[in-house]
């Protein structure tokens, strides 16, 4: 009877600490914005950047000292293809560099003056192209146009030189071992389908953190952690009591912004979105809640409301390329995978984009889902002893109220 | 009376006043300088290798012919390429690139060998996994070298039958070649890429935060009039007393970002290290008067902050280092040329990785300059609310 007595006193104050974290986010005007407005505006202006996905035509020019019909084809293809754009003929190297200078092309074609003549003398014939390295996607476009474009008009001029042949004779000498490629998940090879949901998953964890940052921050600068203990002696773990109703206030908060970010943004901007909600749902469970555990330990670095700005903006460049989006998780030394695998999004990020963009089933994803578990209990615990050690530090300062005189 | 008063007031006054505020606080030791030296060597370290080797990937070998395992070899002979697994089903290639194991597989159909020979056009597939972006364009690039040269070996070995001379082969097998030059970055190398411009995006971010939270502090704290009477109730003082030693710490933790990216690291630096110097340095001050003028227009420690985080977050999007500006909507363009760091960006790309007259980049470093005095027509505005103090949380 008495256990079950104190369960009961404990849930109700569980209950009560909720309720009192309500009212303190919704009084509280920036962590509103923290906990709302970013969520809701970030993921726009994100994908409005990178909605268009793909670069197309990048200028380019021409350096044709061969000036024979089959140089004009070459240039012409080069211009056909989705990749390239030729904005001008040069009559020089130094008319195109300065093109290249004044960034009104990235890239320069030179066509050698015995281009032709090596064909017919039954030469390799080689042209050279010049690429602008500041922006590696335009240096891609150039690269596979420029193969294709060369493969097939050399495949061209086999075809010729075999004269008579069938069309099959043709293709086997030509390309005896023909190959597809697949891009799969991605087809477009699109930067927003690839780059998103990687910041949508960051944007739920660093709003959160700062959010709570700032929470944290104000209670300690004006002095109200008291608040939360004194007068209350008579529960017991009233730490675990603090920390759990905090979190489930967090936690239901949240519940909407991740049925936006993870579900209606890809949706709204078209990303791959091919797993199945549900799964990636109760994946979302454990990454929300180890995201939580871990802003809240984090929290106790924050003295001061706005200094959750300083401490933890930065951080999700960090988070981001730690992730392993770009830079693969296997190719980090060592070190730093390590710390990559305690932060909540770098397993958030793996599995929603695995599930996500992927199709791939919670089952495939288990590692993460276990992981974010683990991160969870970690920092749950962390989060008890942080708030421990502060209620002991604030108890020596001996301040004293009770949370309903406020 | 008068020498005392010299001594407690005045531009030195503010200056030292200043100092003793960023030391007196582990935040500002964190932003200003662990922060950008920890993400310095963060990324630094994280992509030492230049381009990710190794990638893991999958075969799908269905013919088992001495081809076929031939194939497979020299496959893994590459270096951008680890053959994980050798499998013998779709579903389970599959499965391995949805769980995560593998970046993409290959797939050599059956009878692979049998139809090579007979000529009757076997066709090899791969697939790369293009939610990861930089290991799916690697793969694509090895997949296809490879698919064309297995091509190339099978044409070689008719021609040779045919009576070909080994010195025609190439010039039949590819009549026409190309040559591609990657102008400054012939390895491709990503960390010189992605260094280049996140480091500075990155210092940019902090300086704006910094600068915009130790001027919002005097409201919050209700120090600003005091600030003012340190600097003889000149806003012109007062700002410059506060931001230089910020200048002079930012602009030493960019000098060691320059040390170390083409000094240390011997990244591509074709032109004069003098002209990223002076980048630098107006980097740093163009983006400390951005932060002024955010601070101008709204005075409160909260919304500058949040200004600063939103500005220097999106410029790491906006600046245009991975997705270039023209590609994107308008009034994104529009807004990228208000950012100090694309101007700093065009100056890397024009004076460092190309090495081009400076001519060039004449009006990169006129738009820094006008950034760095831009802020001046608001500070009378500043000086009326660092006088008012009201803070909002």
């Amino acid at each position: 009877m008495k256990l079950f007595h104190s369960i009961k006193i404990g849930l109700a104050d569980i209950y009560y600490i909720w309720r009192r974290e309500y009212r303190a986010v919704f009084q509280d005007f920036g962590v509103i914005l923290f906990f709302f407005a970013l969520p809701f505006v970030y993921p726009i202006v994100y994908a409005a950047v990178y909605n268009p996905e793909v670069v197309r035509e990048v200028p380019m020019v021409v350096v044709d000292n061969a000036r024979t019909p089959l140089s004009r084809e070459l240039a012409r293809e080069m211009d056909a293809t989705p990749h390239a754009h030729i904005v001008s003929y040069c009559a020089n190297m130094d008319e195109a560099k300065r093109m290249m200078h004044e960034k009104n092309c990235y890239g320069i074609l030179f066509i050698p003056s015995d281009f032709s003549q090596k064909i017919e003398r039954g030469e390799q014939s080689v042209v050279s192209f010049y690429s602008d390295m500041s922006i590696l996607l335009n240096y891609k476009g150039f690269l596979i146009a420029l193969t294709d474009v060369t493969l097939n008009l050399g495949g061209q001029l086999q075809t010729e030189s075999l004269g008579g042949a069938t069309q099959e004779q043709i293709n086997v000498a030509a390309q005896p071992i023909p190959y597809v490629s697949v891009n799969l998940y991605n087809p477009e090879s699109g930067l927003a389908s690839f780059l998103l949901p990687a910041i949508l998953i960051l944007i739920l964890q660093q709003s959160l953190i700062l959010g709570i940052g700032m929470l944290a921050g104000g209670i300690y600068e004006h002095h109200r952690l008291h608040l939360f203990y004194s007068g209350r002696e008579h529960m017991h773990n009233n730490v675990l009591h603090l920390v759990i109703g905090k979190a489930l206030c967090y936690f239901s908060l949240y519940v909407l912004c991740t049925a936006y970010i993870l579900h209606f943004i890809p949706w709204l901007f078209k990303f791959p979105q091919i797993g199945s909600q549900v799964e990636i749902y109760s994946f979302a469970v454990p990454f929300l809640l180890a995201s939580i555990f871990f802003g809240m330990t984090l929290s106790v670095f924050v003295r001061e409301r706005e200094s959750s700005f300083l401490l933890f903006v930065f951080t999700s460049v960090i988070f981001l390329f730690i992730s392993g989006i770009t830079w693969p998780r296997y190719a980090m030394p060592e070190y730093w995978q390590w710390l990559g695998a305690i932060i909540p999004s770098t397993w958030g990020i793996e599995g929603f984009v695995r599930m996500n963009t992927a199709g791939a089933g919670i089952y495939d994803v288990r590692h993460a889902y276990t992981m974010l578990w683990i991160l969870t209990g970690v920092y749950f615990v962390t989060t008890c002893l942080v708030y421990r050690y502060q209620i002991w530090k604030d108890k020596k300062r001996g301040h004293s109220g009770v949370l309903e005189s406020e | 009376m008068t020498e005392q008063k010299e001594n407690t007031t005045g531009l030195w006054a503010s200056i030292v006043r200043e100092m003793r505020q960023l030391v007196s606080r582990p935040a500002y030791v964190l932003c200003m300088v662990v922060a950008p030296l920890f993400c310095c060597l963060f990324m630094f370290s994280l992509m030492h290798e230049g381009l990710p080797h190794k990638i893991p990937v999958a075969i799908v070998d269905q013919d088992h012919s001495s081809s076929s395992q031939d194939f497979t070899q020299q496959l893994g002979a590459l270096e951008s390429v680890d053959v994980r697994y050798k499998l013998n089903s779709f579903t389970e290639a599959r499965e391995l690139m949805q769980s995560g194991d593998i970046f993409g597989f290959l797939m050599i159909p059956e009878g692979f060998e049998a139809k090579a020979t007979a000529g009757r056009q076997p066709e090899i597939s791969f697939y790369t996994n293009n939610a990861y972006y930089i290991p799916a364009s690697l793969l694509y690039k090895s997949f296809k070298t490879m698919s064309v040269l297995a091509s190339g070996a099978v044409v070689r070995q008719v021609l040779l039958a045919t009576g070909v001379e080994e010195s025609q082969i190439m010039a039949k097998l590819q009549p026409i070649a190309s040559d591609m030059h990657a102008l400054g970055n012939p390895w491709i190398s990503y960390s010189v890429y992605l260094n280049n411009s996140f480091l500075p995006g990155l210092l940019q971010l902090m300086i704006l935060l910094v600068t915009v939270f130790s001027i919002g502090s005097e409201i919050k704290h209700a120090t600003a009039r005091e600030w003012l009477r340190t600097a003889d109730d000149s806003i012109i003082v007062a700002i410059t007393g506060k931001l230089v030693p910020q200048t002079i710490i930012f602009f030493a933790v960019g000098l060691f970002y320059v040390a170390m990216l083409y000094g240390y690291l011997h990244f591509p630096m074709q032109g004069n290290i003098w002209h990223m110097i002076a980048a630098m340095f107006l980097l740093v001050v163009s983006t400390q008067s951005f932060a002024v003028i955010i601070m101008s227009i709204a005075p409160s420690l909260r919304i500058g902050l949040s200004a600063a985080g939103l500005v220097g977050v999106l410029s790491l999007s906006i600046a245009g280092f991975s997705f270039p500006v023209p590609a994107m909507y308008l009034p994104f363009q529009a807004m990228s040329y208000v950012l100090p760091v694309r101007h700093y960006f065009l100056i890397y790309v024009d004076q460092a990785l190309n090495g081009i007259p400076l001519y060039y980049s004449r009006w990169h470093y006129v738009a820094l300059i006008l950034f760095a005095v831009a802020s001046t027509p608001l500070l009378p505005r500043l000086k009326k609310a660092l006088m008012r103090q009201i803070y909002v949380p």
